[in-house]
């Protein structure tokens, strides 16, 4: 049974629909990552579920009970704001007592806890500092400290590495990914970094304008997207025109589409007849030098190559019109030349 | 959701039965007659010469006190912050000095300067031999000499703060676009300045529309609208005196909103990535330096003579000086007198105490008020802000006459009881007037308040109580702080309000001046004033030093994110 549960939960603020219909689950100490474009309604959602916000509908269920009229504090969801929210007036000490503190707990407790809390986070030491004399790493960590201490349920993180340097993103990403494991805390966090949301979530939820796209394993996203959406956000992802030459036998099959110069068999997504335009989604590591005779072969001339180290990204504009981005071996082409392409697998295609 | 709406309607209701209803009834009282309604009293008003007269006067002496102040305190500012030269950084702090004179006592002091008693009379007089002293100290010109002395500093502080904001990536910007100093000035730095500037002047038209101080002392036969309303209701015409209450309401609002229309729309100076401001310039040579020092401390000493006279006179005693150029012997006796004589400390004791209960109560309903607004943004928040506002735009007097209306009859079912007479009145009147400070004080520092900070303390499990007082109180108590120590600072000197409502049990401290001055005591007159700068300028430092130590957090902080 999933430890915390949203039902159909719905917020309007006027016009804009910041959240609508969103249904989740998280199972007892699982990690759900949610990964939208800025102004899909994250940070909402996130709202919704630590209880600042009402939702016009909907519900949400902790550990088998609806709280969703519970406030705040009696919901016990431990939150680390996007920007840490740290108490500028107390401590280091002060900020991660606050919470057991409220909750009455015995002066030597608290104080048995926080030192217990600042050594998993590796803040021993740190106790009597002012927030203002913490670097922004530090500052991540003490508002993880906080939301910490008084055990919450569940931990509710609002962009958690947004506001660091891109070095230290990737070391503190791998620190909490071992902390949330080692904690065992079922965790909802928000990000629009698609690489984060791959490396800390074991499932992920995609979301535009309000709405979850799509729920599933990075791989899941990446290899069958639900929409084009999802498609064209998670990963890198070439965009053509196409038509429908040959439905799929069943929905979500592989049938076959015509680009003009070239057809593709394409896994295709929604209701489509022989001669429905489709738009077209290819990975650019799909894409492999191909003979000029095959049929699938699509000829192209490379118009750039950027050296990455183990591979190169070339730019070619291809008999489509579209330019398209093509990862290889470094040494597959330079620009100018003039190369046919062609995908090892079945495309995407969405109505 | 409900509750909060239901506490925002009580808190407007109870604002409006204190600023607003007193008003109304005020207005109703003007036109009533017994038994039924009349129009009587205003026409008695319209038709009489001498009230437009008083009217008119009232309204230019503000507009002469604008340009007197604007004409001493921009270029003062301008040299204070543009120019380095030796001394430039006290003669800055000595420059707003004369905002620490509560108005009464700045009157006095002028008296015993330029009065035709005074120093600098009888200086004049020694010195040109004459029979009789060089002039009076009477009139329009008194006025509005004491206005530009304790209102340039308005524009002084908002041009030094509007200069000290002004990027100087600006000022570069048009110097290398081939525009000259001058033309930089007009087109650049002037339209810049106009909100700031605008600000000073609604400030300085308001404070001189409202001075009673002045007037009342220096007048003599010369009646603006706030000593007109005193002598009416001294005289017993109340009905007059509530006409002419409106009448003066009227007209502060009016220039209110016509000096807003010029207030030349949005502050610009805080908009945009904050450029560092521009260094200021050294004056370089001998010549300009030493002129720039001699005029620098020859003004200094012009603003700190008032406070020197008043130290002086305080520690003369009791007939001692009669018609000796300086005084012969000075002593400690009239400060022995406030500290010994009960009837002496008395009116200390009051107005310490009623200002210190008023300015709790005000924080406390500006708390819960701005809260309502801020944090609960409930319906009425728009009312509940005006309301707040309310007693700025209006003179004291206004208010001192429209409690005093209201409060005179027992009707409990209307929410009128007597309180006139009573302890209750004055206390009750200073916290209107505080609501203005500390209202606005609790409102910026809610705003600036990162609403997510509550947030976490709720999500840590705080309750209500807790928030309040382990976050938001300690989080914006630096603004609260300065906001109360001003509304503090105006209550224990408070003259105008005060002379319409005090009772002799509650007299306060400019009460008791004003009657050392009737009995020519004038030694412990300068006491009580020297007592009451000391008071404020320590309650002023108090709240200063919390808005200090915040600034010193934030720099703090800056330092770091570097
Ligand atoms: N209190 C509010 N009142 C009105 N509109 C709001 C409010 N809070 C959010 N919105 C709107 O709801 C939408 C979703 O906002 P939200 O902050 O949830 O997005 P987000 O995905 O967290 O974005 P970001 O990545 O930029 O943080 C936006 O269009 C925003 O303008
Ligand atoms: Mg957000």
């Amino acid at each position: 049974m999933p430890f915390l549960e949203l039902e159909r939960l719905s917020k309007r603020f006027g016009e804009i629909d910041a959240a609508r219909d969103v249904s989740l689950s998280v199972e007892r100490g699982g990690v759900l990552a949610i990964l939208g474009p800025s102004g899909s309604g994250k940070t909402t959602l996130l709202r919704l579920v630590a209880g600042f916000e009402g939702p016009d509908a909907g519900r949400v269920i902790g550990d088998g009970a609806d709280v969703t009229d519970s406030s705040p504090a009696a919901r016990r969801f431990g939150m680390v704001f996007q920007h840490y929210a740290l108490f500028p007036h107390l401590t280091v000490f002060g900020n991660v007592a606050f919470g057991l503190e409220a909750q009455g707990v015995p002066a030597d407790r608290i104080r048995a806890r926080v030192q217990e809390v600042l050594r998993l986070l590796d803040l021993a030491g740190f106790e009597s500092r002012r927030i203002g004399e913490l670097s922004g790493g530090q500052q991540q960590r003490v508002a993880l400290a906080r939301a910490l201490a008084p055990e919450p349920r569940v931990l509710l993180l609002d962009e958690p590495l947004s506001n660091l340097d891109p070095a230290l993103r990737e070391r503190t990403r791998k620190e909490l990914r071992a902390l949330i494991s080692r904690v065992g805390i079922t965790t909802l966090f928000v990000t629009h970094d698609q690489e984060e949301a791959f490396d800390l979530g074991d499932r992920i939820a995609v979301m535009n304008a309000g709405r979850i796209e799509q729920v599933g394993t990075a791989e899941e996203l990446y290899e069958s997207p639900a929409s084009l959406f999802v498609a064209t956000f998670v990963g890198r992802a070439n965009v053509a025109r196409a038509r429908v030459e040959a439905p799929p036998p069943a929905p979500r099959g592989v049938g076959t589409v015509d680009l003009g110069p070239v057809r593709w068999d394409a896994k295709i997504t929604g209701a489509v007849q022989r001669g429905t335009p489709v738009t077209v989604v290819v990975r650019p590591e799909w894409l492999k030098l191909a003979n000029g005779s095959d049929a699938r072969a699509l000829a192209a001339v490379v118009a750039e190559r950027r050296y990455m180290g183990p591979a190169a990204v070339f730019a070619i504009d291809t008999a489509t019109g579209a330019t398209f981005e093509w990862v290889s071996d470094p040494d597959a082409a330079r620009p100018g030349d003039r190369v046919s392409v062609a995908p090892d697998r079945p495309v995407l295609a969405f109505a | 959701m409900r509750r909060r709406e239901v506490a925002g309607l009580l808190v407007t209701l109870l604002l409006a039965w204190l600023v607003a209803y007193p008003l109304l009834l005020t207005g109703l009282e003007s036109v009533r007659a017994p038994g039924g309604w009349t129009l009587e009293h205003w026409a008695r008003f319209a038709s009489a010469a001498h009230e437009w007269r008083t009217l008119w006067a009232s309204l230019w002496i503000a507009a002469a006190s604008v340009v007197l102040a604007g004409a001493v305190g921009i270029p003062l500012g301008f040299v204070m912050e543009r120019f380095e030269f030796p001394g430039r950084r006290l003669l800055g702090a000595l420059a707003a000095l004369p905002i620490a004179l509560p108005p009464l006592v700045g009157v006095i002091a002028f008296l015993f300067l330029y009065g035709e008693s005074g120093f600098v009379s009888r200086a004049v007089q020694a010195a040109l031999g004459l029979r009789e002293a060089p002039w009076r100290l009477r009139g329009p010109g008194a006025i509005l000499l004491v206005h530009a002395y304790s209102m340039y500093v308005y524009f002084y502080l908002y041009t030094r703060a509007g200069l000290a904001r002004l990027d100087a990536s600006m000022l570069e910007a048009a110097a290398s676009l081939g525009a000259g100093r001058w033309r930089t000035f007009t087109r650049v730095t002037l339209p810049l300045l106009r909100p700031p500037l605008v600000g000073a002047a609604i400030l300085t038209f308001m404070t001189a529309l409202a001075s009673f101080s002045a007037p009342y002392i220096f007048g003599g036969g010369f009646r603006v609208m706030t000593t007109q309303i005193v002598a009416s209701k001294l005289s017993g015409d109340l009905a007059m005196a509530t006409v002419e209450t409106l009448a003066l309401a009227a007209v502060a609002l009016a220039g209110l909103t016509a000096l807003r229309r010029t207030g030349g729309g949005r502050d610009m100076l805080g908009s945009g990535q904050k450029g560092a401001a521009a260094a200021p310039r050294q004056l370089r040579g001998g010549l300009p330096r030493t002129l720039a020092a001699v005029a620098g401390w020859g003004i200094a000493a012009l603003l700190l003579l008032p406070h020197a006279t008043l130290l002086l006179v305080s520690l003369v005693p009791p007939g001692a000086w009669t018609t000796e150029l300086l005084p012969p012997l000075l002593s400690a006796s009239n400060y022995g007198a406030l500290l010994r004589e009960p009837e002496r400390l008395r009116p200390i004791l009051n107005s310490l105490g009623m200002a210190a209960a008023s300015t709790i109560a005000a924080v406390t309903l500006a708390l819960v008020a701005a809260r309502l607004v801020v944090v609960g943004r409930v319906r009425v928040r728009g009312w509940i802000e005006g309301l707040l506002s309310a007693p700025w735009a209006m003179p004291g007097t206004v208010f001192a006459m429209a409690l005093a209306t209201a409060f005179s009859v027992q009707q409990p079912w209307a929410g009128r009881w007597i309180l006139v007479g009573t302890f209750w009145i004055l206390p009750l009147a200073y916290l209107v007037r505080s609501l203005p400070l500390t209202g606005w004080a609790a409102l910026a520092g809610l705003r600036q308040l990162d609403p997510a900070l509550e947030e976490a303390a709720a999500s840590l499990g705080a309750g209500r109580w807790r928030t309040l007082t382990r976050v938001t109180i300690p989080m914006i108590g630096p603004a609260l702080a300065a906001g109360a120590s001003l509304a503090f600072i105006m209550t224990l000197g408070d003259f105008v309000t005060s002379i319409v409502l005090y009772t002799y049990e509650t007299r306060p401290i400019s009460i008791e001046i004003l009657a050392a001055l009737r009995e020519f005591d004038l030694g412990i007159a300068a006491a009580y004033g020297i007592c009451l700068t000391a008071l404020s300028a320590l309650a002023f430092a108090l709240g200063e030093r919390r808005r200090g130590e915040r600034r010193g957090e934030r720099r703090a902080e800056r330092r770091e994110a570097r």
